[in-house]
């Protein structure tokens, strides 16, 4: 508990007025000591009650990446019977989050930028919340240690393809989930305007009414090994470099696989697949 | 939404407007006109967004404005110079920019000048205001907390019905411990700086002398002279006593300290217990019901003839505490020279009855019914007003005007008593007084000022006699204006009014002292309970012995986790980790470190586990021990290998 310039102020006067109530012996005096002093001791009460029973959970995004800013949201429950919460601010070394009015039994998120310096399971940072609720004469705050643990990635590090990573053994090209005018056949569709005339499927044309185009799927980049031990750098800047370009391939839709010094991953699409080489990074060398 | 800014605006001017009422009518016009001004620059600053006086000017300003206050000050002329420049203060924070900072300094001036106002006036109404006060302030304070975070904030109508809940609480509760700490903030006897305290307005007093005649009318100024808490009593019998005067100087009355020894003879029945409350007093004679017995809660003398003087401080309101017995009666045991005494100039007429009247009776009692006799005769009427002034003001009201006050039927009889030989003496003191069945107290005016004569009767006894009575009008004139009774909103105004001054004003070190023992004595009253009482006693001894207990084992339950924690915490240290899986057992932890105080630590607690039990101070201490020591230890775990931990990942493992 902190007290605040304003508190200083309002003990000072009380402190004041008590002694012109003991010194006149006015009574008029001593009522109004009284009722300050009352309201010192309700506003602590209720101040002291405010930080009571709540609960902060945090909810990362999908991805963290150590060392980099991301968005995380913080709930708060307040779970108490009937007192709401006022003026709760949720900080943690870097951010913090504010919660003006929040009813008992009920949560509340916020959106916070949280940054883990670490990769792997992280604890989550000690979480202080704090309030000058009802009355600016105090800061109280609680510290709360959080039992909830988040997987961080390493963090991304631009850097090109080693060299001849595009021409792994494995080199195919895959359809990609998108259109496109390369790829294998999609679907067969009713012509629409301004579709090529070379994409009207005239057989089947013939037998309909209408015209029939084919759908094609875009024919995906060649796949692509990683390999780490080719990278440059430190072991870190290694898991980095890859979290990077796994990430940038994904993106284009281009199946990527890692090989590791212990493990290899074939190349594949899909956020599962990007997610599971992600997660190997991030507990390299953590086992 | 609704935002913040503007009801904490609104707050700020009320509360400005309540602190400054009471004070309002002892303001210099020219302050009362700063304030309003003021009032107007900042509500139009307030819409516009800026304001016509700026931070460094108010400032400035401010200064000035008490170093005015310290030229004007002197001890003398302390408090109306300060509230001056607390009202100015206040309007050159209305008229400025309302930021946090500023409401804040708003809601203090304007708490401090209610303050203040208590060094002016005593009124009720401070009650009122401050009630009002502590509601604006408490809400204001909360509202200015959520301001200065963010002042742009504004509140779904759920929001501000929650908040008002809860608000509502400081100002319910504050009020409310208000009354307590009221009674229990420590006192003193004799303030040191009374002098800053409100003068009082009017000042009651007995004249120690009676000469009929001086006073051409009686002055109705319709101040209060005392309130007696005490049952309704007959109305015959409410002769409030003052003074005694026994000795007749010329034609003035007046009272000599050395009187002959007097008895009361006790009535035990007839006993009553009465409480009075007297406004200040020049004097210093204590009023009392006739006959007074003793008095209580005041340092004071009781003479022989039963008048009760005391010392107190000039201003103050008494309170005061009397035991009556209305049925007993003094009894003379010396000589009754003094009443006998007899001024040396008197008229031939006056002589000549007092001679008539002697010669009537052999017996005290027959010339006192003779005298009766001789003044109905006479036709006296009771009338305060128009009474000529002349040199012998007794012969002229019992042979010329035959018009005169009690003052006139009371030394005239007595005079006579005493020419027939009778000894006789003045009384001073009221006559009626009003009864306040919501207050169960009489309210006595200095308009019931009376004067009545004390006779000896043949067995030497006291007999009060009321001469005033036997005037023609006795029942219109005199009496019918002393019983009239108030109208109902006057009885709850004064009811309200008794109270305020008994409970709050009058409330000094002496009541704290007679609370603490009326506790005290209640407290060893309880050794004196029923059985019902006891048994009633026991099952709410049972309740809170359940419910400490509860609060104890949740305080043992917390006791135990933080325990626990500190350990997690510190086995974490010093292996290097920033915290342990939360599945990671106590034993599993123990093996895996293969640390002895680890292993310790996991079998005292276990043991304690297994048994269902709460653990013991003596393994608490021993656990506490371990934690302690493990702070030297450094050892290593694998914390990864041992258990899984939640993650955010939803992906299988690869």
């Amino acid at each position: 508990m902190k007290l605040t310039r304003a508190g200083a102020l309002y003990i000072a006067l009380t402190l004041l007025l008590g002694f012109a109530a003991v010194n006149t012996g006015n009574n008029l005096l001593y009522l109004l000591v009284s009722a300050l002093l009352g309201f010192m001791a309700i506003s602590g009460l209720l101040g002291q009650q405010n930080l009571q029973r709540l609960e902060v959970r945090f909810f990362p995004a999908n991805e963290l990446y150590a060392a980099t800013a991301s968005a995380v949201e913080v709930e708060l429950l307040n779970r108490r019977k009937w007192l709401p919460a006022f003026l709760i601010c949720v900080e943690t070394d870097s951010t913090a989050a504010q919660f003006p009015v929040l009813a008992a039994t009920v949560k509340q998120r916020r959106k916070i930028s949280l940054t883990l310096p670490l990769r792997g399971y992280q604890s989550l940072p000690t979480v202080r919340i704090t309030s000058r609720f009802p009355i600016n004469f105090f800061v109280r705050s609680r510290h709360l240690q959080l039992e909830q643990q988040v997987l961080v990635f390493p963090r991304p590090l631009a850097g090109d393809l080693p060299a001849g990573a595009t021409e792994s053994r494995q080199n195919r090209q895959e359809d990609l989930a998108q259109m496109g005018a390369d790829g294998g056949l999609r679907s067969i569709d009713n012509y629409r305007e301004g579709d090529p005339l070379k994409s009207i499927h005239w057989k089947h044309s013939a037998r309909h009414e209408d015209y029939k185009v084919k759908r094609l799927h875009r024919l995906g980049a060649p796949s692509l090994l990683l390999d780490f031990a080719e990278l440059p750098g430190s072991v870190e800047e290694k898991l980095s470099r890859c979290t990077y370009l796994i990430n940038h391939h994904a993106r284009q839709q281009q199946a990527i696989g890692l090989r590791l010094p212990e493990r290899s991953f074939s190349p594949a699409i899909g956020s599962a697949h990007r997610h599971k080489l992600l997660t190997e990074l991030a507990l390299y060398d953590r086992h | 939404m609704i935002g913040i800014e503007p009801i904490l605006h609104l707050l700020v001017y009320l509360a400005a407007l309540f602190g400054t009422l009471p004070v309002i009518r002892f303001l210099d016009s020219w302050v009362i006109l700063g304030l309003v001004l003021a009032t107007l620059l900042g509500v139009v600053g307030d819409r516009r967004g800026h304001y016509l006086l700026k931070k460094t000017p108010a400032t400035l300003l401010s200064f000035g404005l008490f170093g005015l206050f310290l030229l004007q000050v002197s001890r003398a002329n302390l408090v109306e110079p300060l509230i001056h420049m607390l009202c100015l203060l206040l309007a050159v924070r209305l008229a400025t920019e309302k930021s946090p900072r500023n409401i804040l300094q708003l809601f203090l001036l304007a708490t401090i000048i209610l303050a203040a106002s208590s060094m002016l006036t005593l009124d009720m109404a401070y009650l009122a205001y401050l009630v009002l006060l502590i509601l604006l302030v408490t809400f204001g304070l909360v509202l200015l907390t959520f301001y200065a975070s963010d002042r742009q904030l504004r509140l779904g109508r759920r929001d501000w019905r929650l908040l008002l809940k809860v608000m509502t609480l400081l100002p319910v509760g504050s009020l409310l411990l208000m009354l307590v700490l009221f009674v229990v903030l420590p006192r003193t006897q004799m303030p040191l700086w009374n002098f800053l305290n409100p003068k009082p307005t009017a000042v009651i007093g007995m004249s120690d002398e009676v000469r009929p005649g001086t006073v051409l009318e009686l002055s109705t100024s319709g101040r209060i002279a005392f309130r007696v808490e005490v049952e309704k009593l007959p109305v015959d019998s409410l002769y409030w006593r003052g003074i005694v005067l026994n000795q007749l100087e010329g034609q003035v009355w007046k009272r000599s300290a050395q009187v002959p020894k007097e008895t009361l003879v006790a009535e035990p029945s007839s006993e009553i217990l009465l409480n009075f409350f007297t406004e200040p007093k020049s004097d210093r004679y204590l009023v009392t019901l006739d006959q007074p017995r003793s008095v209580e809660q005041i340092r004071h003398r009781q003479g022989l003839d039963g008048v009760v003087t005391g010392r107190w401080g000039s201003g103050r309101k008494l309170r005061y505490q009397v035991r009556a017995q209305p049925a007993a009666y003094s009894r003379l045991e010396d000589s009754s020279e003094l009443y006998l005494q007899l001024p040396e100039k008197l008229s031939a007429r006056v002589r000549d009855v007092g001679r008539q009247v002697a010669s009537a009776g052999e017996t005290n009692r027959q010339r006192i019914d003779q005298l009766e006799r001789f003044f109905l005769q006479q036709n006296l009427s009771y009338s305060a007003r128009r009474l000529p002034a002349t040199e012998n003001p007794v012969e002229t009201f019992l042979f010329e005007t035959r018009r005169g006050y009690c003052e006139y039927f009371a030394s005239s009889f007595a005079l006579l008593l005493r020419l027939a030989g009778v000894p006789a003496r003045l009384v001073g003191g009221y006559l009626g007084g009003d009864y306040n069945d919501l207050g169960g107290y009489y309210l006595v005016g200095e308009d019931l000022a009376h004067v009545w004569v004390e006779a000896l009767d043949d067995e030497g006894r006291w007999l009060r006699i009321d001469p005033s009575r036997l005037a023609t009008n006795a029942e219109q004139a005199l009496l019918a204006s002393r019983q009239q009774g108030l109208p109902r909103l006057r009885v709850l105004g004064d009811a309200l009014l008794h109270n305020w001054s008994r409970l709050v004003l009058n409330y000094d070190l002496r009541q704290q002292f007679s609370l603490i023992r009326e506790v005290g004595q209640q407290v060893r009253g309880i050794g004196e309970l029923k059985t019902v009482d006891l048994r009633l006693l026991l099952w709410m001894l049972s309740a809170l012995a359940l419910i400490a207990g509860r609060l104890l084992w949740q305080r043992h339950r917390k006791r135990d986790q933080l325990l626990i924690r500190a350990y997690r915490k510190q086995v974490a240290r010093s292996a290097g980790l920033e915290d342990l899986p939360v599945d990671l057992g106590l034993f599993a932890l123990a093996k895996q470190s293969g640390e002895e105080l680890c292993r310790r630590f996991a079998e005292v607690y276990g043991r304690s586990i297994y048994r269902g039990e709460a653990l013991s101070q003596a393994d608490y201490q021993q656990l506490r021990q371990i934690i302690r020591q493990l702070r030297g230890r450094r050892f290593s775990l694998a914390v990864e290998k041992l258990s899984r931990v939640g993650d955010n990942s939803n992906s299988p493992d690869g």
